[in-house]
């Protein structure tokens, strides 16, 4: 089912959270809304699943407007038939695992089949076995599942996840992503994701939207939001970017490469050369950080595959292929 | 925010400040309007003028002198216990702190009526311990009374003192010693300014509840002439010759002087309080006593004997005795006197049914308007949530006096007669709701406002409308508040003497007017078997919801 946002703006008092944005998702399409906290990806979401009423504008789901401001349209969000996975888990400590998932079946007096069906979704998540337990018997990532099991339960056409991984530790984020990612292939879901964290972002979507102060800044697939990021924000929001000098740049122009692209070896003719200073190198296990210095004004990092002496001078290679050039204001 | 579900519809808003003005605003802005009419005129200064022309300045000092004394007392009894408990090898005694619960569930004026027994001619020690007769002149002073309210109140300020001792971590104190503070300099420059703020708030709120204490003052402080302000509002609301006017205007002086005392108060917890930040080390220091614990256990066993031990002797012998006076011998014992309690169709049996039953509709009620008004609370913003929120804990603050002989204003006053309940025995339900209704109002909004938002969209997206997340997730989610209301509802509806003893239509007795009319000039058995009663019937529900809470925590929540 697909999603299509049409000139959506929310204000909270004098802060506008959300300004107005278009915004299309295709169905069974995950896509990721990125950005620092405050930048709106929250309430953007918010706004999708009617917990919060935009300003104006009007919001789409599959072929049901559910929010239309010059229409007078406002679907409330228990109405609008979706899953969601929230931050907090939010789990009611009161009911059992079962009772958690059923509640949207109970709730829509859906109840053919219940056990059924919950025992289903549970099993999608692998926590069969955790019917009577009460939430606060659950590690968080067994939280989590149970959570996403509520929201599939009621077999909805569209996801939103609130930054679902953010809770948890490291070691269970990267599995719990996996199986996020499956399951809503799997079951055939639109997924909106909201997130701060650009790996997750980045591993997770089909499509990433990038945010700041309520404002839509890039929308493209992962690898395009990383090599060829359209703003300064952006670039270094993303990844680590390095700016070199180049002759002919115009005025709000900058040449960005990313740390991967900085080479010791020289592979075309006309790649560029710069003799550069190390001044810190940090071994990461797969590679080498090191810190560059061109002239006390540009600093560089560089992912190298071996060491190198720290205060020695090193000649690096760049690509013209690997330079994108970005349009706008240096403090963007 | 959502319009729909965080906020609440304007009707029950409404209904919350009409409740609110009926039951409780109307009547105290009554004893205050009334005590600024001289003869039907308006005038400013008359409450002082009242105060000053009928020599009323005796009975303000005498108030405020109590009040001070009481506090004075109440901090040289629990400051060394506090630091024992908190900061000492003892500290692994969780119980002492069940123990000192006692004295302060005790209601004051069974405590006083123990004491009395105890001290007074041919009383308990005279017929079993002679010796504590030397004190008798004391006790029946001024001294008696600040003893029986000290020993009564003391917990409280224990409890503070403990929580803030508590909290100071051990690396706020190892910080101290490290940097070269001896044990002298840290308590003087660490520990007491982290203290003072938590001390303050509690020692205000024993001075103000020493203000408006009646039982103790009613039944000691008479005996012995001494008069505060409770025991002359009573006098004069209640007992010929009476003079409402006057009554009124000392009502109205001790609820401005609670009133000042409580901003007073709001001023000093809002300059000196700290956030103790506790870093991963929630681990406190532990001065170890060696030989010293003696003199500690020492302490205790005197604070206890004195606080719990003596007054209940007193009033369990008392109420074990055929005829009061003649000493505790085997011909003089019977329980007979519990047996008239239950036997029905005596006055006894009928006053504890009175009270069983009022209090458990006045907790009823309490319950659910208590309830309710805690979500309209939470559900509201600005202004009007923080109207309700004050107006509906109002009861807390102002003493209970003064709430009393607003709602005889009130509801005895001209306009409230087609509709009143003044002169039925469902005032005295009534007035239980009204005095006691913060209980229920503070449980539920702090079990409330512990639930997460985020529950409530979650029920909202999964499809549930809001009849149905209110009964299936906001109702189980604050019912133990509501019990916990409950029960202290009834619990302390059972016992309260001066409501009951101020508003009761003639001829009705509850369980407290019994004891307090027995004491004074009936049986005192009959009074002291009553009162052993309602301390039983409410610790064992007490302990019963206890239970019941601890096997609950395992399975839900």
């Amino acid at each position: 089912m697909s999603i299509v946002i049409d000139g959506v703006r929310k204000t909270f008092g004098s802060v506008q959270a959300v300004r107005e944005t278009h915004l299309t998702v295709d169905s069974v399409e995950f896509i990721t809304l990125l950005g620092p906290s405050g930048c709106g990806k929250t309430t953007l979401l918010r706004l999708i699943a009617g917990l919060e009423l935009p300003d104006d504008g009007e919001i789409t789901l599959g072929d049901h407007l559910v929010y239309s401001n010059r229409k007078s349209i406002q679907i409330p969000a228990e109405e609008r038939g979706l899953g969601m996975v929230f931050q907090d888990f939010a789990l009611w400590p009161h009911l059992t695992v079962f009772e958690n998932v059923a509640f949207g079946l109970r709730a829509r007096k859906d109840t053919k089949r219940l056990k059924e069906r919950v025992l289903w979704a549970l099993d999608k998540v692998q926590l069969q076995g955790f019917v009577d337990r009460y939430p606060k018997q659950l590690s968080g990532g067994q939280q989590q599942r149970v959570s996403f099991a509520r929201a599939i339960v009621t077999e909805p056409k569209i996801i939103l996840l609130d930054e679902p991984l953010s809770a948890l530790d490291a070691v269970l984020r990267d599995g719990l992503r996996l199986m996020l990612r499956t399951l809503t292939n799997e079951l055939g879901l639109t997924a909106v994701y909201v997130t701060h964290d650009q790996h997750e972002a980045m591993s997770i979507s089909d499509r990433i939207v990038v945010m700041r102060d309520g404002v839509m800044l890039q929308n493209e697939n992962p690898e395009q939001v990383y090599n060829k990021p359209n703003s300064m924000f952006v670039a270094n929001f993303i990844g680590k970017s390095n700016f070199i000098p180049l002759n002919g740049l115009k005025e709000h122009e900058h040449a960005m490469v990313r740390p991967e692209q900085l080479k010791l070896k020289q592979d075309n003719d006309d790649d560029l050369a710069f003799d550069v200073l190390v001044t810190s190198v940090s071994y990461l296990g797969d590679r080498y950080e090191v810190i560059l210095e061109l002239d006390s004004d540009t600093v560089w990092t560089a992912y190298l595959p071996k060491r190198v002496e720290q205060e020695s001078t090193v000649t690096i290679y760049i690509s013209k292929d690997d330079i994108h050039v970005i349009q706008g204001g240096s403090d963007e | 925010m959502d319009l729909r579900y965080k906020l609440i519809k304007n009707t029950n808003i409404i209904i919350a400040v009409a409740v609110l003005l009926v039951l409780i605003l109307i009547p105290i802005a009554m004893v205050l309007f009334r005590s600024f009419l001289v003869e039907g005129e308006f005038h400013i200064a008359a409450p002082v003028q009242t105060i000053i022309q009928h020599d009323l300045t005796e009975v303000f000092v005498n108030s405020m002198r109590l009040a001070f004394t009481v506090v004075v007392v109440t901090t040289v009894i629990a400051a060394p216990l506090a630091f024992i408990t908190a900061k000492t090898d003892l500290a692994k005694h969780r119980w002492i702190d069940v123990v000192m619960l006692v004295p302060f569930m005790t209601p004051p004026y069974i405590a006083t009526m123990g004491w009395i027994l105890f001290m007074q001619p041919r009383g308990i020690a005279e017929t079993m311990f002679p010796f504590f007769t030397v004190f008798r002149p004391m006790f029946f002073s001024f001294s008696g009374i600040v003893m029986v309210m000290s020993f009564n109140l003391f917990p409280f300020i224990y409890l503070v003192i403990k929580n803030t001792l508590v909290e100071i971590t051990r690396s706020l104190e190892d910080a101290g010693s490290v940097h070269g503070g001896g044990f002298g300099y840290r308590m003087r420059r660490i520990i007491l300014p982290l203290v003072f703020s938590g001390y303050t708030m509690g020692a205000l709120l024993i001075f103000v509840k020493t203000l408006a204490e009646f039982g103790t003052p009613a039944t000691l402080g008479r005996r012995v002439g001494y008069y505060v302000f409770t025991t002359e509002i009573y006098r004069y609301t209640n007992q010929w010759p009476i003079d409402f006017a006057r009554g009124t205007a000392l009502a109205s002086v001790l609820l401005v002087t609670c009133m000042v005392i409580w901003y007073v108060q709001q001023l000093v917890a809002s300059k000196y309080a700290y956030t103790v930040v506790g870093g991963r080390d929630h681990g406190k220091k532990i001065y170890y006593l060696g030989k010293g614990q003696i003199f500690a256990w020492l302490y205790i066993a005197v604070l206890l004997i004195l606080a719990v031990g003596v007054p209940y002797y007193s009033i369990i012998t008392s109420s074990l005795m055929n005829v009061w006076g003649r000493g505790f011998t085997a011909g003089n014992f019977t329980f007979q006197h519990y047996v008239n309690l239950f036997a029905g169709g005596t006055q006894g049996s009928r006053a504890l049914w009175n009270s069983m039953y009022l209090s458990f509709l006045a907790a009823t009620i309490a319950m659910m308007l208590g309830t309710f008004l805690a979500v309209v609370i939470i559900r509201s913003k600005g202004f009007i949530r923080k109207f309700i929120d004050i107006s509906s804990l109002l009861s807390n603050t102002v003493p209970r006096i003064v709430i009393i002989v607003g709602l005889i204003l009130f509801w005895n006053s001209p306009v409230m007669i087609p509709v009143t309940v003044y002169n039925t025995i469902w005032i005295l339900a009534l007035t239980y709701v009204v005095a006691f209704l913060p209980y229920t109002v503070q449980y539920v909004k702090a079990n409330f406002q512990q639930i997460d938002d985020s529950l409530f969209h979650a029920a909202q997206v999964c499809g549930a409308k809001r009849g149905y997340i209110t009964r299936r997730i906001l109702f189980p989610l604050i019912r133990p508040g509501m019990i916990s209301g409950w029960i202290m509802t009834f619990i302390i509806s059972i016992r309260e003497l001066v409501g009951s003893l101020m508003i009761r239509p003639a001829g009705i007795e509850t369980s407290a007017t019994y004891i307090y009319r027995q004491f004074d000039q009936g049986e005192i058995p009959l009074g002291m078997a009553m009162a052993m009663t309602t301390v039983g019937i409410t610790t064992v529900i007490m302990i019963i919801v206890q239970r019941g809470r601890r096997t609950g925590a395992n399975t839900a929540n």
